[in-house]
């Protein structure tokens, strides 16, 4: 629980840091909130940004991060006091009976975030992406001191902020402080959706929107978790929304500030590039609608699209560095990077496919039909047979958007409507079709929305009014009840007063093999992973032995002396094996280890068995 | 009868008719489908295991 306090100053810091920052800009904003909320998100990203640079001078050590925090609040102290000055007065505002439906919309999510606020607070286990690298490689970063590359792992080179926020999380207090920093990015979404209303709309649609997008299950499942999507969509948002607020109220600072978060988020995921292309469009088009002249259409679309670029450009040249692939390992075949299986933009089939040369990366007819299919019924999809949960929107957008025929009649909604729109086609086209990579497009769908309930609540039919209010009571309500389902493991946790290392026991299936190699074996043991990659929780260091990398190809080492000689030259020690891969994996070009005959043999001839549990098996390596 | 309750009812009886079936249309629709979506995920069946 003391990481709560641990993230609440983080917080209070980065926005007193942030404030300041934005002061010395010369940032004006149209309300206290606003102020707050983007003082917040320049905070954070100066303090991703900070740990960045500290990753690349290799000084990453806890005591620095601490410095670092320091240096925050020396610099926020006293814009916090400012700010609190300012507050005080402000929220003397006149109770909400307690028969208002809003005030009940409140309680739901505010009941929704407490419940995963839980799942957050519980020691990291499950998920395989935050085992296996966003939480795994920051932990590896801080036993190196540096930004160091793991050409096994994926996502080693991927643009990492959200990392480094993982990276301050994890060197001040473990993981599930970087757990709990990702679930306060969400929490705060939730805030810059309903301040974003007030701001365009009212504050009615405002609580509207934060309850549709609160109870989205792909937002309530993966913000709670160390996964970086909630943390780009918060970046993501506040991009999107100081652009608006350019929109609005032509200041080119405002337009400055869009570039700094824009940044920060191409830093953060590579699937902000479509997006930040959408935005950098816009700036152009606003130049050209307003009628502000070339030299200055340009000037604004050089400084949003410089100033994102140059934020973000240290995660890319990194990449082309260590790679030769400024995006390694997508698009791999293009740039002739360090050999690895393209994942995106290489043909998601098999790890074996031949990867496909420039030439047919034109769409065939069938694949044309087949994105304008996708364009068609994703979103419908999405909503009524999601193929798992970072597909899943939840009924409200899709139920409710078609109201906009009725309701939308001012300029913004119609404008945000197309917005939403052509990000959407480029979700389905460029970025793979899967909601969890784009949760700021469904932020702002939920704004959208919230202004269609809004518009029925308030229409003619007045007995529609409570009968629309009693049916999202009873679906906000049933939104509960799956939370609460997602939250038992941890309510167990909390109720049952568990140490954390018996919890991982029981429902981290590697944790126990982990404690054999953390406790068993020598200092300068050297890992490798076979069937399984999820490696946070082991200690020494390791290489994932996923049928991506191309590190050890087994078509390569298709002798036992070679396979040897190559454990020889990568140094390695020690195998951690999964006794029976699943079919999925297998079927992704996993050796099935124990029924194959090369593995078996070298088994027989170079391992010595250490440990053993149901699911886990662990070996020496016995060099001839 | 309060203000907003006046307006309300003056909106209503001046509505054109088409705009009021569009709006009971799509009321019908967000209840339909909404009943659609929480039966599919299984809450009809919760419920009825909870009554019963």
């Amino acid at each position: 629980m003391i990481e709560l306090l641990y993230s609440g100053v983080i917080a209070v810091f980065a926005v007193g840091l942030g404030r300041w920052l934005l002061r010395h800009a010369g940032c004006s904003f149209d309300s206290l909130a606003e102020e707050l909320s983007f003082s917040l998100g320049v905070g954070l990203a100066s303090l991703a940004l900070g740990v960045m640079v500290l990753g690349f001078c290799n000084i990453l050590y806890p005591w620095i991060l601490y410095a670092l925090v320091g240096v925050a609040s020396i610099c926020g102290c006293r814009e916090i006091i400012g700010l609190i000055g300012k507050g005080q007065g402000r929220f003397r505002g006149g109770s909400i009976p307690w028969q208002s439906f809003y005030l009940w919309l409140g309680v739901f999510v505010g009941v929704g975030v407490l419940l995963n606020l839980l799942r957050a607070l519980t020691p990291v286990h499950g998920a395989v992406d935050p085992l296996a690298y966003h939480l795994a490689l920051p932990k590896i970063y801080l036993q190196k001191h540096g930004l160091s590359f793991e050409p096994t792992i994926n996502g080693a080179l991927y643009p990492s902020n959200i990392g480094m926020l993982f990276t301050l999380g994890l060197g001040l207090h473990g993981a599930i402080l970087a757990q709990l920093l990702h679930f306060g990015m969400g929490v705060s979404c939730l805030v810059f959706v309903g301040v974003f209303c007030r701001r365009f709309f009212n504050i009615r649609v405002g609580l509207w929107a934060v309850a549709i997008f609160s109870s989205l299950p792909v937002f309530a499942y993966f913000g709670s978790l160390a996964y970086i999507d909630v943390g780009v969509c918060f970046f993501q948002f506040m991009a999107v929304w100081a652009i608006f607020n350019w929109l609005d109220k032509p200041d080119t600072k405002m337009l400055g500030l869009a570039g700094i978060l824009m940044g920060v988020a191409l830093g953060a995921k590579h699937s902000v590039i479509p997006m930040w292309g959408t935005c950098a469009l816009l700036v152009l088009l606003a130049g050209v609608l307003r009628r502000d002249g070339l030299r200055k259409s340009a000037f604004q679309v050089l400084l949003f699209a410089g100033v994102s670029l140059a934020l973000a450009s240290p995660w890319y040249i990194r990449s082309f560095i260590e790679s030769g692939n400024p995006l390694w390992p997508i698009y791999n075949h293009l740039f002739d990077g360090f050999p690895h299986y393209s994942v995106y933009g290489g043909g998601a089939g098999e790890a074996n496919a031949p990867e496909p040369t420039s030439a047919g990366m034109l769409p065939t007819v069938e694949r044309l039909q087949e994105l304008i299919l996708g364009v068609a019924v994703s979103l419908w999809k999405w909503s009524f047979q999601p193929k798992d949960l970072q597909h899943a929107i939840g009924p409200y957008i899709v139920v409710l958007l078609p109201g906009l025929l009725i309701y939308a009649r001012e300029r913004r909604l119609l404008f945000l409507l197309g917005f939403c729109l052509f990000n959407y086609a480029l979700l389905v086209i460029v970025i793979g079709g899967v909601p969890r990579y784009s949760l700021y497009l469904f932020a702002l769908m939920s704004v959208l929305a919230g202004c269609v309930a809004e518009g029925l609540v308030q229409g003619r039919l007045r007995k529609g009014r409570a009968v629309l209010q009693a049916g999202i009571f009873v679906t906000m309500a049933f939104n509960l009840v799956w939370n609460y389902g997602l939250a038992e493991a941890s309510i167990d946790y909390f109720k049952q007063g568990k140490a954390e290392e018996q919890f991982l026991l029981e429902r981290e299936g590697n944790y126990r093999v982990y404690q054999a190699v953390n406790k068993q074996l020598p200092v300068d043991s050297r890992v490798l992973l076979q069937g399984i990659v999820k490696g946070y929780y082991c200690d020494k260091p390791y290489l994932w032995d996923h049928p991506y990398q191309r590190v050890i190809n087994y078509a390569d080492y298709n002798t036992l002396e070679k396979l040897m000689e190559r454990m020889r030259e990568l140094g390695l020690t020690h195998i951690v094996r999964m006794i029976q891969v699943p079919s999925s994996r297998v079927r992704l070009g996993y050796p099935q280890y124990f029924s194959d005959e090369f593995h078996e043999a070298f088994r027989k001839k170079y391992l010595q068995l250490l440990y053993k549990d149901e699911s886990f098996v662990l070996f020496a390596i016995k060099y001839p | 009868m309060s203000v907003e309750e006046q307006r309300q009812k003056e909106a209503e009886d001046t509505a054109e008719p088409l705009a009021l079936v569009a709006e009971a249309v799509f009321l019908l629709w967000v209840l339909g489908a909404l009943f659609h979506y929480y039966q599919q995920m299984g809450f009809g069946a919760f419920i009825m295991d909870h009554i019963s």
